[in-house]
C-alpha cells in the first residue's frame, strides 16, 4: 500500500470539525454587528471561552492547542480555515499575526525569547509594519530612517496598514539606516508600545472588509529605541551568532510561510458561502426549472471541486514548510490561487442566490467584502507569479 | 450595411452625458454612497438629459430616443457614477413602460399625477431570485379584475415610488405582461430593508404582491417583452460604463505608482489585467450595441431575448472581474473607501446577481 494520502489524522480531523461547529455557532453570530460597528464585540474573551478545543491562546492557561503528527504548519491550515468558516473577525485576537516570524528569521536568542517566545505562548501581541504610503510590494523603498544615536536608534518616518498596530504590545519596524544601500540598508527595529516618539495617528482605517481588524496608521517622531531592539543586535551592536539576515529577507521570509494561512482562511468564507448558497438553493429546487436545478447544482460541484484544489496546494505548502524545505514556490502557490478563486466563489453563490444573496441578511456580502484583502496583504497574487515564475526561470522573470 | 458610427445626435448625446458625469456625478459620487441617497442637483443634472427618465411627448417629455441612443448615454453617465445613474435609469423605467404601452384613459390619469416629473421617483418591479428567465409572479385576467401574485426583489424605491409597474407572466397565454400598481397600493407589501452590498440610493426593497385590481391596469401587450429586455439592457450598459471607467482610473493609478524603479503598469502582471479588462468591455459595448440595434430595427421578440440575456450576463461577468482587478491594481489603497474603486467593486458584484442566468456561463477558477 502507498503510503501517499490526503486524509488528516483523525485527531486534526476532529479538532477541526469541533472547531467549525463552535465558529459556526458563536462567531458567526457576532460577525454582523462586527462589521457594522467596526469593532470586535467587548465580551471576545467570555466568547472565545466558550470553544470546547483550546484555541491556543498564549495568556490563557490550558489553551495551549494539541500537537498533531502532521506538524504545526498544516495544523495551522486546518485551524485557519475552520476558526473562517464561521467569520473571520476574531481571527486577530487568534493569531500572532507575522511580527513574531521576523523576529524568528532575524533576532538573537535573547530576541527570540523576549519577543518570538512570549507570542507564541501568547503573552504578547505583536505586528508587523512594513508598507508605507508610497510602496506596497517593492519593498526596497522603505523610507522610515533608523539613525545611530550613542547607546539608541533614533525612528523617524511613517508606517500604513499595519494591521493590529493601535493593540499591539511591540511591532516589528522596517526602516533604512543607509538610503545610499538600498535594499541592503534595510534593518528591522522593535518599538514597544508607549515608547516616546510612537503615535497611532489613525487606529483604524475605513475599509472594504475586515472592519474590525485594526488597520493602523502609525507615526515615529524621534522615536528612540535601545540598541538590542534592532533584531540581529544586541546592546553593544551586531551580534556575532546571527545569520545577518539583511530587513527586507526576514520581511519576506515572515510573509512566505503565513501565505498559507491567509489562503486558508479564504477557503474558509467560501466554503461557508457554498454551504450556505446549497442550503437555500436546495430549499427552493421546487420552484425552478429541472433545467435550471441541473445549472445551479453543477455550478455548485464546481465551486466544492475547486475549494478542493485549494486545500490541497495549501497542504502541500504547509508540509514544506513543517520539513523545512526551503522554497517558496508552493506557499506562493496557494496564495496565487485561492484567494481570488474564493472571491469568485462568494460571487457566484451570491449570483446563484439572486440580489437576496447579497443582503445583509445573510453573510456573503461581508464575505466577498472580507476576502479581497486575502489577494492584497502579504504579497498580492501579481507578487505570487513572480516567485512562482523564478522557480521555473530564476531572476529573469520580473 | 454593417455601421458601426454614431449618427450627429448621438454623438453629441455620448459628448453630453460624458461631460455631465465627470463635471456632476463624478464629483457628487461620494457623496451619494455616504448619504445613501442621489443629492439634488445630480438628480436633476440626470433627470434633465430626458435620458434617464424616457416620456413621450404627450405625456410631456422629450419623447423616447432609439435603445442604441439611451445605452450610449447610460453607460457614459455611469462612467460618471454609476450608483447615481442606476437609480435614475430604474425610477426612469416606469415612465418608458407607461409611454410605450398604456392605453389613453392611463396616460390620461398619469399625466395628471405628474409621471416622469423631476420630484417624482418611479419603479419597475420586475427582478425575482431566479434572475429574469423563469418569473414566477402570475397575471391572471378575469373578467374585469386581473390578480397578480407573487415576489419581486431589488424592487427601486420600493417604499416610495408614485407609479409602480409590475412585470409578470400570464399562466394561459405564455405572455409576459405589465400592470400599474393602483394609487393606494392595496395587496402591495414591502419587507423592510436591511440593506445589501451597495446601490442604497436606489432604494432597493423585496415586494410581496397579492393584488386584485380593475383590468384597465394592465399595460398593452404588444411589444411589451421587447420593452423588458430594454430595461434589462440598461444594467448592462451601466456596468460596462463603470467598468470603463475602473480601467481608466486604475491606468492612471498605476502609472503613478513606482515600484522596483518603474511604474507598475510597465509590469506585464499589470498592465495585462487592463487590457484584458478593456478588451472585454470593448467586446461588452459591441454587444450591448448589437442587441440594442435589434430593438430599434424591430427584430423579432426572441432574437432580441437572445441577444439581450448575453449581454448582460457578458457586461456583468466583465464588470465584476474589472472592478475586481482595478481593487488589485491600486493594491492596499483600493481596499480603503477612501478611493472609489471598493464601491465600484461591490456595485458590479451587486448588479450582477440581478439578472443572472447559470446557463451562460460556468463557474471557473482562477486557474
Amino acid at each position: 500500500m502507498s503510503p501517499t494520502t490526503f486524509e488528516l489524522s483523525p485527531e486534526l480531523e476532529k479538532y477541526g470539525q469541533q472547531l467549525r461547529e463552535w465558529s459556526t455557532r458563536e462567531v458567526r453570530s457576532r460577525a454582523r454587528a462586527a462589521d457594522t460597528t467596526k469593532q470586535t464585540p467587548e465580551d471576545w474573551e467570555a466568547i472565545l471561552d466558550t470553544c470546547p478545543v483550546p484555541l491556543g491562546r498564549p495568556d490563557k492557561e490550558g489553551d495551549e492547542r494539541p500537537t498533531f503528527e502532521e506538524g504545526y504548519w498544516l495544523a495551522q491550515l486546518v485551524y485557519y480555515e475552520n476558526l473562517c468558516y464561521g467569520d473571520l473577525w476574531a481571527l486577530p485576537l487568534l493569531s500572532a499575526g507575522i511580527g513574531h516570524l521576523v523576529v524568528d528569521e532575524m533576532g538573537t536568542a535573547a530576541q527570540r525569547e523576549k519577543w518570538y517566545d512570549s507570542a507564541m505562548r501568547g503573552e504578547s501581541v505583536g505586528a508587523f509594519a512594513l508598507t508605507e504610503p508610497h510602496f506596497g510590494s517593492d519593498t526596497s523603498q522603505v523610507a522610515t530612517t533608523a539613525v545611530r544615536d550613542g547607546d539608541e536608534w533614533v525612528l523617524n518616518g511613517s508606517k500604513i496598514y499595519c494591521t493590529q498596530g493601535a493593540v499591539a504590545d511591540w511591532i516589528t519596524v522596517f526602516a533604512t539606516t543607509d538610503k545610499s544601500l538600498g535594499a541592503a540598508g534595510i534593518a528591522c527595529f522593535i518599538v514597544e508600545a508607549g515608547t516616546p516618539g510612537f503615535s497611532v495617528p489613525k487606529p483604524n482605517e475605513s475599509k472594504l472588509g475586515i472592519r474590525n481588524w485594526p488597520t493602523s496608521e502609525l507615526l515615529f517622531e524621534n522615536c528612540r529605541v535601545p540598541l538590542e531592539n534592532r533584531l540581529g543586535w544586541n546592546s553593544k551592536g551586531p551580534d556575532d551568532d546571527t545569520g545577518m539576515v539583511s530587513g527586507q529577507r526576514g520581511a519576506l521570509a515572515a510573509l512566505s510561510n503565513n501565505r498559507p494561512n491567509m489562503s486558508a482562511m479564504a477557503v474558509g468564507v467560501a466554503q461557508a458561502s457554498i454551504d450556505i448558497a446549497t442550503e437555500l438553493l436546495e430549499a427552493r429546487r421546487e420552484k425552478m426549472s429541472p433545467r435550471r436545478w441541473d445549472a445551479v447544482s453543477n455550478d455548485l460541484r464546481r465551486m466544492n471541486v475547486a475549494l478542493d484544489r485549494a486545500r490541497r496546494i495549501n497542504f502541500n505548502a504547509g508540509v514544506d514548510i513543517d520539513t523545512g524545505a526551503p522554497s517558496r514556490r508552493t506557499p506562493a502557490m496557494a496564495k496565487a490561487y485561492a484567494p481570488q478563486t474564493c472571491d469568485r466563489i462568494i460571487r457566484r453563490c451570491m449570483q446563484l442566490l439572486g440580489p437576496e444573496g447579497a443582503s445583509k441578511d445573510l453573510l456573503l456580502e461581508k464575505w466577498y467584502r472580507d476576502v479581497k484583502i486575502a489577494d492584497i496583504f502579504e504579497g498580492s497574487s501579481q507578487v505570487q507569479r513572480i516567485i512562482i515564475a523564478r522557480e521555473v526561470v530564476g531572476r529573469l522573470a520580473g | 450595411m454593417l455601421n458601426l458610427a454614431y449618427d450627429d445626435e448621438q454623438q453629441a448625446v455620448a459628448e453630453m452625458t460624458r461631460d455631465l458625469g465627470s463635471e456632476v456625478l463624478s464629483p457628487a459620487a461620494a457623496t451619494t454612497e455616504q448619504q445613501k441617497a442621489v443629492g439634488d442637483e445630480a438628480w436633476q443634472a440626470l433627470h434633465s438629459t430626458g435620458l434617464t427618465t424616457l416620456l413621450s411627448e404627450d405625456l410631456g417629455g422629450d419623447g423616447i430616443p432609439s435603445a442604441v441612443t439611451q445605452m450610449i448615454a447610460v453607460e457614459q453617465l455611469a462612467h460618471g457614477d454609476p450608483q447615481a445613474t442606476i437609480a435614475a435609469v430604474w425610477s426612469g423605467a416606469a415612465a418608458f413602460f407607461v409611454s410605450q404601452h398604456a392605453s389613453p384613459a392611463q396616460r390620461a390619469t398619469l399625466r395628471e399625477a405628474g409621471i416622469g416629473s423631476v420630484a417624482q421617483r418611479g419603479s419597475v418591479a420586475l427582478y425575482e431570485a431566479d434572475g429574469t428567465d423563469e418569473l414566477t409572479t402570475t397575471v391572471e385576467v378575469a373578467g374585469d379584475r386581473v390578480r397578480v401574485r407573487g415576489r419581486k426583489v431589488a424592487v427601486p424605491f420600493a417604499e416610495r415610488a408614485n407609479t409602480m409597474v409590475v412585470v409578470g407572466r400570464e399562466q394561459s397565454s405564455g405572455d409576459l405582461v405589465g400592470v400599474v400598481v393602483p394609487a393606494g397600493r392595496e395587496g402591495v407589501s414591502v419587507a423592510p430593508s436591511s440593506g445589501a452590498l451597495a446601490l442604497d440610493a436606489a432604494e432597493l426593497g423585496v415586494v410581496d404582491l397579492d393584488m386584485d385590481v380593475p383590468v384597465d391596469q394592465l399595460l398593452e401587450r404588444d411589444g411589451f417583452a421587447v420593452s423588458v429586455a430594454r430595461h434589462r439592457l440598461t444594467l448592462a450598459a451601466v456596468q460596462t460604463g463603470m467598468a470603463q471607467r475602473a480601467i481608466e482610473y486604475a491606468g492612471d493609478y498605476g502609472s503613478q505608482r513606482i515600484a522596483f524603479g518603474k511604474p507598475i503598469v510597465s509590469f506585464q502582471g499589470i498592465s495585462f489585467l487592463l487590457a484584458d479588462a478593456l478588451t472585454r468591455t470593448e467586446q461588452a459595448r459591441l454587444e450591448i450595441l448589437d442587441a440594442a440595434s435589434k430593438i430599434d430595427a424591430g427584430s423579432a421578440a426572441e432574437d432580441v431575448l437572445f441577444a439581450v440575456g448575453g449581454a448582460v450576463a457578458y457586461a456583468s461577468e466583465n464588470a465584476a472581474e474589472t472592478t475586481r482587478n482595478a481593487v488589485q491594481v491600486l493594491g492596499g489603497h483600493g481596499f480603503m473607501t477612501e478611493y472609489p474603486v471598493e464601491n465600484w467593486y461591490r456595485i458590479a458584484a451587486y448588479l450582477s446577481t440581478f439578472d443572472f442566468d447559470p446557463y451562460a456561463s460556468a463557474f471557473q477558477p482562477v486557474f
